[in-house]
């Protein structure tokens, strides 16, 4: 301990990469639903659903207004008492840590992804409702068709955004007991003591998802904005 | 034929249309004319019910309803028997011209890929923007853009045409391309309603003139005789503003001026 021996990063990849599986599967799992969540949401405000939006409304600002460690914890130690309230005879200890996991990290991409799906689609020019209005189409023909498409092209660059911030907050699912990247990497520090090179281990680790990411997000972007080229390929 | 009935509509106190009637008879074009914000626009988007009247009968072909009665059912019937034209275009900035076309074809019209597209090849042939089906909106200018309007309306094969201010967001010198596809339809007695400020253009194709003024129809008649001898004051008035318009396009000048009314 004390000193900084970089060989002992190069030692506990082999350790921190088995965490990826875990980070990916909570921030996969967490981006669709919680983007589903969110343009449900979305489109409920959009068009004043009573009730419903109301109901909106309330989600949004716990979880926006409540650290998600916090929301880790609630939910890590809340849904076990509250299933076994439903139904006594329902085993507890059955339920995967890291379905926990994805239920919290939902939730949570789920609030902001509202409010993202939400301004990208007021962003949308009135004019393309009516004409689509105009020649017949109905409100939902007219946003799978026109308004969607519009709306997400605006949206990618806030999404990926979102979703590199929800790759790293993984991070806090250790707290819940899932060894992802960097539970991985604090097992290995405890093994060797070398904590401070397996965080630099993860940190790499965490860096390179984000880049590929980036590059993947820039091609997704080349495609949706080919209409800003002018000419169909 | 489409006929108005007693239509009134208001945007909170604001009232936009009070008590309207008149009638469009088939092959007809009439020009909507008076200043902004006489109602004129509004009066057009009641038609195919994109601002729902708050009163009156509105007949749009074989369809009649009442403003207390109008149902999803009348708002498909509306539209499937108008095609609206934008004064800002309002392409479909997602898809290419030719998809702008084709896309109610397939979605409303429930016609087949390949047909859709055939027609819409032939209604840019059209317009003459043929050669453009690949280019998206962006690519475009706002003349070619309104002439794909025009052609995405025509596509429709509707009983009725409404142009809102087709011209009026373009830059002077394309207002001609799109004028003259207008012309073209109303040689071909296309039944057409045109909300206009190009009073060259009202007088010399339109068969009627409807003139607007604060939500009532202050004046209608053929255009002949409206843009020579106004009747009423606001009429005269109105049209003493597009003096040096009708002395450039063509010799006649409109009788009134400002002057001799008051």
């Amino acid at each position: 301990m004390g000193t900084f021996n970089p060989e002992y990063i190069w030692q506990a990849f082999p350790d921190v990469i088995q965490g990826i599986p875990n980070t990916m599967a909570i921030t996969l799992v967490a981006f669709i639903i919680g983007s589903i969540i969110g343009l449900f949401f979305a489109l409920v405000k959009i068009h004043s659903i009573p009730v419903l939006e109301q109901i909106g409304a309330v989600y949004v600002s716990i979880i926006r207004g409540t650290p998600l460690l916090v929301q880790l914890f609630l939910i890590y130690y809340g849904l076990p008492i509250l299933l076994s309230a439903i139904n006594p005879a329902y085993d507890i200890s059955g339920i995967p840590a890291l379905a926990f996991c994805f239920v919290a990290f939902s939730l949570s991409m789920g609030a902001y992804m509202t409010e993202l799906f939400r301004s990208s689609i007021l962003a949308v020019d009135d004019g393309q409702l009516e004409a689509a209005h105009s020649v017949g189409m109905s409100t939902s023909q007219a946003m799978v068709r026109i308004i969607l498409p519009q709306a997400m092209k605006s949206a990618i660059p806030n999404i990926v955004n979102q979703f590199m911030m929800l790759l790293k907050n993984t991070s806090l699912a250790f707290t819940a007991a899932v060894p992802e990247i960097l539970g991985q990497a604090k097992i290995f520090g405890g093994r060797t003591s070398m904590f401070f090179e397996g965080y630099i281990a993860a940190a790499i680790v965490y860096w390179v998802l984000c880049f590929i990411l980036e590059i993947i997000a820039r091609l997704a972007e080349r495609v949706i904005r080919r209409d800003e080229i002018g000419v169909a390929a | 034929m489409i006929k108005v009935e007693h239509v009134s509509k208001s945007f909170g106190k604001l009232e936009v249309l009070k008590d309207v009637s008149f009638q469009v008879e088939e092959g007809q074009t009439v020009a909507l004319i008076g200043s902004s914000g006489s109602g004129k626009s509004t009066l057009l988007r009641t038609l195919n019910l994109l601002e729902t009247p708050d009163s009156g009968d509105i007949t749009i072909g074989d369809v009649s309803f009442n403003a207390n009665d109008i149902t999803k059912t009348t708002i498909a019937e509306v539209r499937q028997r108008t095609a609206m034209v934008f004064q800002r275009f309002n392409l479909f900035t997602n898809k290419t011209a030719l998809q702008n076309v084709a896309e109610a074809l397939i979605v409303v019209q429930h016609k087949s890929k390949a047909e859709a597209f055939d027609i819409a090849r032939k209604r840019l042939e059209d317009v003459g923007m043929a050669n453009w089906a690949d280019h998206y909106p962006r690519a475009l200018s706002g003349g070619q853009q309104q002439r794909v309007a025009i052609a995405r309306a025509l596509a429709l094969n509707p009983e009725y045409l409404l142009f809102d201010e087709p011209t009026s967001a373009l830059d002077p010198e394309l207002v001609g391309e799109v004028l003259g596809i207008i012309q073209q339809l109303a040689q071909r007695k296309k039944t057409m309603l045109i909300v206009t400020h190009e009073m060259a253009f009202a007088r010399d194709v339109a068969d009627k003139v409807v003139f607007l003024d604060k939500g009532r129809i202050a004046e209608e008649g053929n255009p002949k005789s409206f843009f020579v001898h106004p009747t009423t004051q606001r009429a005269q008035q109105f049209l003493a503003r597009f003096r040096y318009e009708f002395s450039a396009s063509s010799g006649e000048t409109p009788a009134t001026s400002l002057g001799e009314v008051q």
